[in-house]
């Protein structure tokens, strides 16, 4: 008798939990859900979007947004591409290259303007430019398949460099003196120089300037779902505007996420990207994409046989405000 | 004659499922119309290996070299410490569980380490390749070496046998179809261990396996990928094969198993 008492207890224990948890307003209830997949972890080259949400701005478009860190192994492209997730961060090179494969994928929102890839060294190494490194022997840890390796190879040579893949961790550039890695020159650079290892950049820019960090959907999603789409850019493009004014404000967050980055190598890295995400058309251009800037990448992958063939540019970018698609 | 026949009767059976499983794979590809970045068809892989067969080739003979040198070190290490294990009860006890423990530790966790111990290229593949397979040599050798029959042991004490002849004389030969069931395992993780090894450790010469599937994800080339992998199975296959092929020349003259299947070949 004892054991059946306890196991109404129980019971009636349980039934509360469970109406606990359903407490979601009825406002909560009508946004719609979404998914961003990052690329990588929490960083300040994502620190729009985390304004957005920190802010209400995805909430106020209706949108209840669910932010994923990713990683090295993430494949983010492929994720939307097959809609296993409705938007992820990817590189411009990867909308294309998947785009060619016949991945459904469509580019919503550039947030890097101008590429932020780089290569790190140690300040006191004599290599003093791209060329130099190029043609010397150094060992350099980096993702294998990156296109600029190709189009540095043709220019350059190459052929005495040692290339090792990157495994996302700084531990082997800290402790090894004539080691070069990739970075993102907002972001490693920032951070070896806390760790007392003073760190000298040279940007792939000049050579391979691709749109990065932009957001992606899928075709399907976007033809269905285009109200949500469009607003979750205008949310995500207000957010960069609030992050860029006020970086430190938003940071906290981000570093709860990624505590592996110290706020103050965030608020650093937050100073560096202004330049390579807003345009020279000024904030209003924050996001935006032009056709030339994505021919212009095409006949770069398709000169280093990253993809076959040209394809339909027109149809790998989306943009709501088409005039934007047109600026310089 | 004989033995033709029986090699080609014993290959009919896999032979025939492989087959059924790549028809099977093709007309669901097919079927389904699923696109070729999210799962290529068995043809368009086996073209892309025809095209692309001097990268996965050299790729291939760089992961061979690293898995075969990691499973020669692992097999040294894992038939000696499991030797050593199994004859002093001391060390039984207190080896054995950290081994276990250390075969629990993720590969995945421990390859970046290895890479800043043992630096870029093949030393830290190897040592992957290594870590993984030593311990199914380690645990097969003390499981066969505990398991002699003590009747024959008693023997071996009776004659005042050294510790150094009973090894050799009985412990040994008596755990080598136990071993070889261990080395057979080995043998496939070698292959993944090495792997795992060249995705945190270096390009060398030509790109091993695990480079060009990391190469070929980035640029979403899932035939290139579904190759590699291919030629990875095939690189696992042929080690293993050639630990069975050693196995079956160690036993097949005394031991039950080999004794029994020839018997029931006939």
């Amino acid at each position: 008798m004892k054991k059946l008492q306890s196991l109404f207890l129980l019971m009636i224990a349980a039934f509360g939990v469970m109406l606990s948890c359903d407490r979601s307003s009825p406002n909560e209830a009508a946004l719609t859900p979404i998914t961003l997949q990052l690329n990588w972890v929490p960083e300040p080259e994502f620190g729009g979007m985390f304004a957005a949400l920190q802010d209400g701005l995805y909430v106020a478009e209706g949108l209840a947004v669910d932010i994923r860190k990713g990683g090295a192994q993430v494949p983010c492209a492929q994720l939307v591409a097959s809609g296993q997730v409705p938007f992820a961060i990817v590189s411009g090179e990867e909308v294309l290259t998947l785009r060619a494969r016949g991945g459904e994928i469509v580019a919503l929102f550039a947030t890097f303007q101008r590429n932020p890839m780089g290569f790190m060294l140690h300040k006191n190494n004599p290599i003093d430019s791209l060329e130099a490194l190029w043609k010397s022997s150094s060992t350099i840890g980096l993702d294998p398949g990156m296109p600029f390796v190709a189009i540095l190879n043709e220019k350059y040579g190459g052929k005495n460099l040692k290339m090792v893949p990157y495994s996302g961790a700084m531990a082997t550039f800290l402790v090894t003196p004539d080691y070069v890695q990739q970075c993102f020159i907002t972001a490693e650079p920032v951070e070896a120089k806390l760790r007392s290892v003073d760190a000298k950049v040279f940007s792939v820019e000049d050579v391979f300037n691709p749109y990065t960090a932009v957001i992606a959907t899928n075709e399907t999603y976007l033809k269905e779902n285009r109200a949500t789409v469009e607003a979750f850019v205008r949310a995500t493009k207000q957010g960069w505007i609030r992050y860029l004014a006020n970086p430190q404000k938003y940071n906290p967050a981000i570093v709860a996420l990624n505590p592996s980055m110290t706020l103050e190598a965030m608020n650093i890295a937050a100073d560096l990207e202004r330049t390579l995400i807003v345009p020279t058309s000024g904030e209003a251009g924050i996001g935006q994409m032009t056709m030339d800037r994505w021919r212009s990448l095409e006949q770069q992958l398709v000169d280093t046989k990253v993809i076959p063939v040209s394809m339909s540019i027109e149809e790998a970018f989306f943009t709501a405000d088409p005039s934007a698609a047109q600026a310089p | 004659m004989m033995s033709v026949m029986k090699f080609f009767r014993l290959m009919v059976a896999p032979v025939t499922a492989v087959a059924f499983m790549l028809v099977a794979w093709q007309i669901a590809v097919m079927m389904s119309g699923v696109s070729a970045y999210l799962l290529p068809s068995p043809w368009a892989i086996a073209q892309t290996m025809w095209a692309s067969s001097d990268r996965l080739i050299g790729g291939a003979i760089q992961t061979a070299m690293a898995a075969t040198i990691g499973f020669v070190v692992a097999s040294v290490i894992g038939i000696l410490g499991g030797s050593m294990i199994a004859a002093i009860p001391f060390l039984r006890r207190s080896l054995y569980p950290l081994a276990t423990i250390l075969q629990m530790v993720p590969l995945v966790a421990v390859a970046p380490l290895l890479v800043i111990w043992l630096g870029f290229g093949l030393p830290t593949a190897i040592a992957a390749a290594a870590v993984v397979a030593v311990f199914p040599v380690l645990a097969a050798t003390i499981d066969g070496q505990v398991s002699v029959d003590p009747g024959l042991r008693e023997l071996f004490l009776l004659h005042g046998a050294s510790g150094w002849t009973r090894w050799r004389k009985l412990d040994l030969p008596a755990s080598i179809p136990a071993i070889v069931t261990g080395l057979r395992i080995a043998a496939g993780l070698a292959v993944i261990g090495a792997i795992v090894g060249e995705f945190v450790s270096g390009y060398g010469g030509n790109a091993p396996l695990g480079i060009v599937i990391m190469t070929a994800m980035r640029e979403a080339r899932t035939d290139l990928v579904f190759a590699a992998i291919a030629l990875s199975a095939v690189v696992g296959f042929s080690l293993f094969g050639a630990v069975s092929c050693l196995g079956w020349f160690l036993v097949h003259r005394w031991h039950a198993s080999s004794v029994n299947s020839l018997e029931q070949s006939k």
